[in-house]
């Protein structure tokens, strides 16, 4: 059911162009829509499938805890499922769709940013362990010198 | 497309975008030629087709709202596309950043590795060095006012034997051996069995290179350059006459028996002794017996020469076990036998 909606997300007046523009994100609210519109809950059928999705994608992304490296894209995404759901109402099929369209794509904007943010952390953590390790080898280097020192000595004392 | 609104729109954009919005119109002239939408193109190449996709669509609207909706879909997926490529640049630092790390490591394991060799080595050389001062007190004469008198002497001696001792537990002696050299030094300074204290000292003195000689033996089938010099002085010491040669060492044996006799004299009893004391405490290999050179057909000499030969052999064979002591078929040129130590050999040592 869930799918019914996502080949046409991007679009429904040119088909193949449109679906090359379907992203990751509208693939994964597609697959959470369809295991809670799934025959085994009782709750009736969404009317609004899609925009139910972009809603559950934009909940998940501003609940991590890193949202706020997103703040603006979610906010233009919050903006656009807005606009979607008023232009739904006023009966505006196009303009709904258009609108959905602006949201998934500040979904995928917003996505994008979190994980550019995640792979800095990871970057920066990465940078700390290599200069300690570089300590570290350095320090042994260090050491080992030492002990050829300490060992030319003993054996210079020899006769 | 039409840049000249693409550029309009994007200035409009990026007042309400803060950071990513600021790259993305960084040169808001023509947003899709800028460095870091080049970038993109090349990192993230999906996503800014997606982005000039959704300009060329806008360009293709009539009416104003929707064209609206794509240019701003447009810019929102021209951003995601630059994040994109900042965070492919960004992996890439990370993935070198992990390389330094695998080097350092690799640096320090090695350097770590190399230094416990070291540590080693240099065990090694001051237990080497420990053993050589205890063994060089060992062998030290005694004074002259100590060997005045037999029991002087006899002191000296167990004072050796502890030293020697000591130098063999050091050396990781078999506790076997350690327990009879320990029970001799007992029995030396409890001065008990009627004998004179002069004899048991010198037993113990002898249990005690034997001990050491049994430390050496584990040290492997070689003696090493250090216990090849530890001979050297030590026969030295004794008075013994060594030569090394391409065969091994040679101990001379001058003047061990009298003329025309195969019976020990009394100083080559003593010189026995001495070897004796000298090859238990120096283990590795065979101890072969080099007659005197017999000319050819001098039956006579033959004969007094295998007896000499049977007489060291006896000799040594008291004190050292007796497949090690061996006979030659015949000595080199020389009136004198010899006995050579083919292990202790110089350019063969560990």
């Amino acid at each position: 059911m869930a799918l019914l909606w996502a080949g046409a997300a991007e679009g429904q007046q040119a088909p193949a162009p449109q679906d090359q523009d379907q992203d990751q994100d509208q693939r994964d609210g597609s697959a959470k829509l369809g295991s809670l519109l799934s025959p085994r809950t009782e709750s009736p059928p969404s009317p609004t499938p899609e925009i139910d999705a972009i809603e559950l994608r934009l909940r998940q992304l501003q609940g991590r805890r890193d949202a706020a490296h997103a703040r603006q894209a979610l906010e233009a995404a919050a903006a656009a499922l807005a606009s979607a759901r008023k232009r739904r109402a006023a009966s505006q099929p196009e303009a709904t769709e258009r609108a959905k369209q602006r949201a998934w794509a500040a979904l995928t904007w917003a996505s994008r940013l979190l994980a550019r943010a995640q792979t800095a952390e990871e970057l920066a953590a990465t940078l700390r362990r290599a200069e300690a390790a570089e300590r570290q080898a350095a320090r042994a280097q260090k050491e080992l010198m030492a002990a050829q020192r300490e060992l030319d000595e003993a054996r210079g004392r020899q006769p | 497309m039409n840049a000249t609104v693409l550029r309009l729109l994007l200035a409009v954009f990026a007042a309400g975008c803060g950071s990513t919005a600021s790259q993305v119109t960084r040169r808001p002239a023509d947003p899709l030629s800028s460095p870091d939408a080049q970038r993109a193109a090349e990192l993230a190449p999906d996503l800014l087709a997606r982005a000039e996709r959704a300009f060329r669509q806008a360009d293709g609207e009539d009416d104003a709202g929707a064209r609206r909706d794509q240019r701003q879909r447009g810019r929102m997926l021209l951003a995601a596309a630059i994040a994109e490529a900042e965070r492919i640049e960004l992996d890439r630092r990370r993935a070198e950043a992990e390389a330094r790390i695998a080097r350092a490591d690799a640096g320090r394991a090695a350097a770590e590795h190399e230094r416990m060799r070291l540590q080693r080595a240099l065990e090694i050389e001051r237990t080497g060095q420990r053993q050589q001062a205890l063994q060089a007190a060992a062998l030290r004469p005694p004074t002259a006012g100590a060997a005045q008198d037999a029991k002087g002497l006899a002191a000296s001696l167990r004072t050796r034997a502890r030293l020697m001792l000591a130098a063999a537990r050091a050396m990781g002696a078999p506790e076997r051996a350690l327990a009879a050299a320990e029970r001799a030094l007992a029995a030396a300074e409890r001065g008990d069995r009627g004998r004179s204290a002069l004899r048991l000292a010198h037993d113990a003195l002898t249990r005690a290179g034997a001990a050491l000689g049994a430390a050496r033996a584990l040290g492997g089938e070689t003696p090493t350059a250090e216990e090849i010099a530890a001979l050297r002085q030590a026969a030295s010491l004794r008075g013994l006459e060594l030569r090394h040669t391409a065969r091994g060492t040679t101990i001379a044996l001058p003047g061990a028996f009298a003329e025309a006799s195969a019976r020990l004299s009394k100083a080559g009893r003593a010189m026995l002794e001495a070897v004796s004391e000298l090859l238990l405490a120096h283990p590795h290999g065979a101890v072969l017996i080099e007659p005197a050179h017999t000319p050819a057909g001098d039956d006579r000499k033959a004969q007094l020469f295998a007896a000499r030969s049977a007489a060291l052999r006896k000799s040594l064979s008291r004190h050292l076990p007796a497949d090690r002591v061996r006979t030659a078929a015949d000595g080199e040129a020389g009136g004198e036998p010899s006995l050579l130590l083919p292990a202790y050999l110089q350019q063969q040592t560990r």
